[in-house]
């Protein structure tokens, strides 16, 4: 029992005046009586002595004892915090990364649900349990069941993921039972320790488990041109000795015995492994640790040049900005006739159109005199005149954004140009003369950027802004696959699809799923290597494929971590109140009781 | 100013009452009560056979006539009897309404002894002995000469009623009323005196006086109790007691248990018992009363 207003059994003082007013009162009231003859005859009529006599000679005294202790304790406003039996529990069961650390026998995982199945074994007949699971997001495995076996069941289900944990999630729908019932109690069988206020009860379930992982993976280059790679190392939980295995595109580069602190992150640099070229760097922690899957790490080489085919029979201004950029291995033909179009990434043809669009890589027209097939868009005559650029009347689309970071249109000014009868599906982005000039979309799956105009008739490549210029045009043309190459289970990947790609295949540890619809989103729940494969149209093997690694969340590699502060939201806060027995009404009722019987008693003590 | 004992209300309504005495007693000559010998009055009373000494001229020739036998006339005999009145005098009698309520009933049956031409006298009981309050009182006038020194009378003390009465100088035999006027609250053997006045032909009554709160005490708690007539407070008639309800009811019990155990006695002995109120008005509780008990018609 607690007090929630202490400052009340100031009232026991009473009791010690009590005593004082009864040793203090006058023991015998004297009175001069005619004769004490009758009262003395009445001695013998008085009831026999009864056991306990001196019990109801205090009886009085007792009562106004009780009663002064009953108002003091009102006073102190006495609670009974319950710890179980309040008719409904509601379970919360951490289902984040951590929870798979293994002492050998069992997981945190394992552990908990054991605990969990034994608090269901306890329900009583009035009792109900609603279990929740907690991961990225919450959601209920069992609401309100009466059957420990039904728990039990259900539980069987119960799976740990490698998410993060959102335990204030779980807390936020165990709310949504606590209006119904702000009796119930919220018990969470986690890894981590929590603050809590309100009726939370936290249930550690870590054993001393100990966790060593790889932290991070980078590589960069040295003045030799050698490749450094860096790590970080940590062991939570314990001080470890751990063997680090550096592999180079499958080969074991270096294995260095390394000793690791607990919770002190270590820095590791292999700076000596003479690599010059590498697609793939693999760093694997050899030892026996709690959880195994952030023992190993990838860093990808994601620098791989980007073919390009420049089909122009002046190519000066388009290549000498290639050579300004890294990251492309150009092409250069004068005719299309020497062209082969397949094969390459990006197609630009200056002044020259093909027959038809090349399916297997982005398109850049520059001032084709007509469409090509598939191209969905149709010229008609030639326009001379001094025109100045300016941005289209609706340029709220990514492509134009993406195409004019760097550009000002009003700077670039054409003197001739083609003018554009119709186009289907294109995003229009310069126009002059109440003409599209640039125009930009993904028709048909591959991407295409048309000038209107060729380059020699308008000061673009004369601009200081040119090389951005194209490179916004390359980086629209040529968006990557993926945005990084190493994620975390749980983060929202999006696949971006190279111009051509009629699908995108990812091969995962435990999956193979097929995509139709650009860009892919995709959520990792599991760690492992990943291979994207896009498929063009025109051919069934995939001709460019890209390669992420997910790990586990680096939150979830320190097992031993403390949660924050965890409450009920206001509404069940009111159960901190009543899950809080509240005692005052009994004690009040007591109360009653007593002053009636003292009254009762004081009465016949007057007769 | 002093309350008097006998109010000219209360006298005329004495006055339409007498004493009545269940025995024939002996008395003395010239009073107003039948004794049961035959004397000279007017008043016919019987008819006895004549026997040689017999007075002659009692015999009734009217019976002769008719029964041709001798038989002569007797008369009712009337004596005068002396009423004695003794009145305990300790101090438990002394509370005021009790002591107002006894000195009353004293004057009252001392009035009509008066009023039937009998002897009165009383006698007040200080400890083991009575005082003669003013000698015997005949008639009306020197009764009422009595009052003022009745009125005076101190209550203190003890009173030993029946070493009183038998030690008394003239108890009388055979003559008429013996009033005990008391609250008989006390350890002392007061039946002997009832036995001893029996012995001797005397009429009892006994006139237990009770003021209110020993009929019904309105005191309760932890209380010391100190009788008026002890001494000092260790004597042993004062007593510490929790008076609670039980302790009450105890009270009452033994009351009624002493008053039957008087009742009974009195009844065995022919005497007549009367308990007076003395928080009540005392002419309607003694006029009650004593009708109650015959003892006044």
């Amino acid at each position: 029992m607690s007090f929630l207003n202490p400052w009340g059994l100031l009232g026991l003082i009473g009791i010690p005046v009590l005593i004082l007013i009864y040793i203090l009162k006058p023991k015998f009231e004297e009175k001069t009586v005619s004769s004490t003859f009758i009262w003395k005859l009445s001695l013998k009529y008085k009831k026999k002595r009864i056991p306990m006599q001196w019990l109801r000679r205090s009886l009085l005294f007792i009562l106004q004892l009780l009663a002064i202790t009953l108002v003091s304790l009102i006073l102190a406003h006495p609670v009974v915090n319950s710890s179980e039996g309040t008719g409904e529990q509601i379970v919360i069961l951490d289902a984040s990364g951590s929870m798979m650390a293994s002492d050998g026998n069992e997981t945190r995982f394992e552990r908990a649900i054991a605990e969990i199945e034994k608090q269901a074994a306890k329900l009583g007949s009035n009792d109900k349990m609603s279990v929740i699971t907690a991961s990225a997001e919450a959601s209920f495995l069992i609401q309100r069941s009466d059957s420990a076996r039904a728990v039990k069941q259900a539980l069987k289900t119960a799976v740990c993921t490698y998410e993060d944990c959102s335990i204030p999630g779980a807390i936020a729908l165990a709310d949504s039972l606590l209006e119904d019932n702000p009796d119930a109690q919220i018990t969470i069988y986690t890894d981590k320790d929590y603050e809590t206020s309100g009726n939370i009860r936290i249930i550690n379930v870590s054993d001393g488990e100990w966790n060593a992982a790889v932290l991070s993976l980078t590589a960069s280059k040295n003045e030799q041109m050698r490749y450094i790679f860096t790590s970080e190392l940590v062991s939570y939980g314990a001080d470890a000795e751990v063997t680090a295995a550096l592999f180079i595109d499958g080969e074991l580069v270096s294995a260095d015995f390394i000793t690791l602190t607990d919770s002190e992150i270590l820095s590791v640099v292999w700076d000596s492994t003479d690599i010059t070229e590498y697609s793939e760097a693999e760093l694997f922690l050899e030892v026996s640790d709690s959880i195994e899957t952030d023992n190993l790490l990838y860093c990808f080489n994601d620098t791989v040049d980007k073919q390009v085919l420049i089909v122009s029979s002046a190519s000066t201004f388009l290549q000498t900005v290639f050579r300004s950029m890294k990251g492309y291995e150009v092409t250069v033909v004068t005719s299309l006739d020497d062209a082969e179009l397949t094969g390459y990434d990006l197609y630009i043809f200056d002044c020259l159109t093909p027959d038809y669009m090349p399916s297997d890589g982005a398109v850049w027209l520059i001032n084709p005199s007509t469409a090509p097939e598939g191209a969905e868009f149709t010229i008609g005559g030639t326009k001379s005149g001094e025109f100045y650029l300016s941005a289209a009347p609706d340029p709220d689309t990514d492509t134009y954004a993406v195409l004019t970071e760097y550009l000002e249109a009003d700077t670039i000014a054409v003197s001739d140009y083609r003018v554009l009868v119709n186009q289907e599906g294109y995003d229009r982005i310069l126009t002059a003369d109440q003409s599209t000039l640039v125009f930009a979309g993904c028709v048909n799956s591959i991407r295409t950027v048309v000038f209107t105009f060729d380059l020699h008739n308008s000061n673009l490549p004369l601009l200081i802004a040119y090389p951005e210029i194209v490179n916004s045009i390359l980086d629209y043309l040529l968006p990557p696959a993926l945005e990084y190459t190493l994620y975390s289970v749980g983060d929202t990947i999006t696949i971006s699809a190279s111009s051509g790609t009629k699908l995108i295949t990812l091969e995962g540890p435990t999956e193979l799923l097929t995509f139709y619809d650009f860009p892919v989103l995709y959520t990792p729940t599991a760690p492992g290597l990943f291979n994207v494969l896009q498929t063009y149209s025109a051919e069934e093997n995939a001709s460019n494929a890209d390669t992420f690694y997910v790990r586990l969340p680096i939150s979830e590699s320190c097992i031993n971590s403390s949660g924050g502060l965890l409450a009920v939201n206001s509404s069940a806060e009111n159960a901190d109140v009543s899950y809080q027995k509240e005692l005052w009404l009994y004690l009040l009722a007591a109360l009653l009781v007593i002053i009636l019987i003292e009254w009762e008693v004081q009465y016949h003590e007057q007769f | 100013m002093k309350q008097r004992i006998l109010d000219d209300a209360f006298i005329s309504r004495l006055e339409s009452v007498s004493l009545y005495f269940r025995e024939a007693m002996k008395g003395f000559f010239g009073g107003n009560h039948k004794a049961p010998t035959y004397g000279s009055t007017v008043e016919f009373a019987d008819f006895r056979e004549y026997v040689p000494g017999d007075d002659i001229r009692r015999i009734d020739w009217n019976l002769y006539s008719r029964f041709e036998k001798h038989f002569i006339r007797l008369f009712v005999d009337e004596r005068q009897m002396h009423t004695r009145i003794y009145l305990d005098c300790s101090a438990s009698m002394g509370q005021p309404s009790k002591a107002m309520c006894s000195l009353q009933a004293a004057a009252a049956l001392g009035y009509l002894s008066v009023q039937s031409m009998d002897r009165l006298s009383i006698h007040l009981i200080h400890g083991d002995t009575s005082d003669d309050l003013c000698g015997t009182i005949t008639g009306k006038e020197s009764f009422y000469g009595s009052l003022a020194k009745l009125e005076a009378t101190q209550f203190k003390g003890t009173a030993h009623i029946s070493k009183a009465i038998t030690s008394s100088v003239n108890p009388g035999y055979d003559d008429g009323l013996t009033v005990i006027i008391s609250d008989f609250l006390t350890e002392y053997n007061w039946k002997k005196a009832v036995d001893f006045l029996r012995y001797r032909h005397r009429e009892v009554m006994l006139i237990q006086v009770m003021s209110p709160e020993e009929l019904d005490p309105a005191y309760n708690g932890r209380m010391k109790l100190i009788d008026t007539e002890s001494d000092d407070i260790e004597d042993s008639r004062n007593m510490k007691m929790r008076i609670n309800k039980n302790s009450y009811l105890a009270y009452l019990e033994a009351l009624k248990d002493y008053q039957a155990d008087m009742c009974a006695f009195a009844a065995s002995r022919s005497a007549a018992y009367v308990v007076l109120n003395a928080g009540k008005p005392v002419e309607n509780e003694l006029f009650t009363r004593l009708f109650e008990s015959e003892v006044i018609r």
